[in-house]
């Protein structure tokens, strides 16, 4: 039984998102790219030669423009409901429509953190990972600025490879045909 | 099979195969989708040829287990038969034919090709953890039921990038106080009664 409490140390971490019952994570080791996608208690590997990858293309979206104008609508109307209940109540005790500003303010505060998550992480974007035989939608990479740190990091792996040995890039000097060793040098 | 030319992802048109030309794309020329692509060596390699296997030049020769008329290049790490460049699966340091291969593919035996694995770690917390939001008088049977879960779970192959023995650990130590809190309440109560 192996008895390694911690996690294996020739993998990094690159990048880690959500999937539908789940989760998404990548993986960097010195040859390979690991995607680990854990769906209920099942983690399930795809596994990528860095020597195979050809493209990483990244799509940016407009997610974040539309989801931040219909949330951001939304958000005006509950906080200008709870502003018109709060003054009402302020100004004219007799309305006491306190119950009217908090019941507007609790999807206001929720509206307002939603409004933050789509706003400040950046453009939602579309990653597509393509190899020799495939062309794979990479889940879970889906703010713009994480793909390009996540895109920087695999390009640095491939560029730090070393190159494969064949035979074009393997120099062998040539020998002359009837060509003499070189005397050894005198001593 | 080759893969296709690069498309774009938002009209589906192909783009221009120059990687130099790629690089430097900022936008689809078809639909003016914004694009950011990375191109790498591998692009416009092509596949990459396998080796090729040579034929026996006489009987003293050894030859392949599986292709009896090609010359033996390496023996199977793991069953020891010989085997020709073409059966040859370099796996690491390790050389494999096919049929251990197909055998480890069952069993893991090999991180190369391990697909996917059951996180023990999950069963066992969600065993711990449910009871106390959903029905909390089962909590000494499913604690016993997660400690367990946790020692089959420690004894099968880990989560190949998670910390999932810690987990499992941590989860059987929970469920094992979980259990033990939960009998010495039944007790406690029976003897009020």
């Amino acid at each position: 039984m192996e008895t390694r409490l911690s996690k294996d140390p020739s993998y990094q971490r690159l990048n880690k998102g959500r999937a539908i019952m789940g989760n998404v994570s990548y993986w960097l080791a010195v040859d390979h790219l690991l995607l680990v996608q854990v769906t209920l208690a099942q983690e399930q590997y795809r596994r990528f030669e860095l020597r195979d990858l050809e493209l990483m293309v990244v799509r940016p979206n407009s997610v974040r423009r539309i989801a931040g104008w219909v949330v951001g609508i939304l958000l005006a109307i509950f906080l200008g409901l709870a502003g018109f209940a709060t003054f009402r109540t302020v100004t004219n005790p007799a309305a006491d429509e306190a119950a009217l500003a908090i019941l507007a303010a609790i999807p206001a505060a929720i509206l307002g953190i939603v409004w933050l998550w789509i706003l400040v992480p950046g453009r939602f974007c579309q990653v597509r990972i393509r190899t020799g035989v495939q062309t794979l939608f990479a889940p879970g990479i889906v703010r713009l600025p994480k793909a390009r740190r996540f895109v920087a990091a695999i390009r640095a792996a491939v560029e730090a490879m070393p190159a494969p040995l064949d035979a074009h890039s393997v120099a062998v000097p040539a020998v002359e045909p009837g060509a003499t060793e070189p005397a050894p040098p005198a001593p | 099979m080759r893969n296709p030319d690069p498309a774009c992802p938002a009209c589906g048109r192909l783009l221009p195969s120059a990687p130099q030309f790629l690089a430097t794309l900022t936008a689809c020329p078809n639909c003016l989708a914004d694009l950011e692509i990375a191109v790498f060596p591998a692009f416009g390699r092509g596949p990459m040829v396998g080796r090729t296997a040579e034929k026996t030049s006489g009987d003293d020769e050894a030859t392949c287990f599986f292709h009896p008329s090609k010359k033996a290049s390496v023996p199977c790490d793991r069953c020891g038969r010989f085997l020709c460049a073409l059966c040859d699966l370099p796996f690491g340091s390790e050389h494999l034919c096919p049929t251990c291969v197909q055998a480890a593919q069952k069993s893991g035996g090999i991180e190369g090709v391990v697909r996917a694995r059951v996180r023990w770690d999950i069963i066992v917390w969600w065993t711990v953890l449910l009871p106390v939001l959903v029905c909390y008088f089962v909590l000494p049977i499913t604690g016993l039921v997660a400690a367990g879960l946790a020692i089959w779970g420690l004894r099968r192959p880990p989560s190949r990038v998670a910390r999932s023995r810690f987990s499992l650990i941590a989860g059987m130590i929970t469920g094992l106080l979980f259990a033990g809190g939960g009998i010495a309440a039944y007790v406690a109560l029976l003897m009020n009664k």
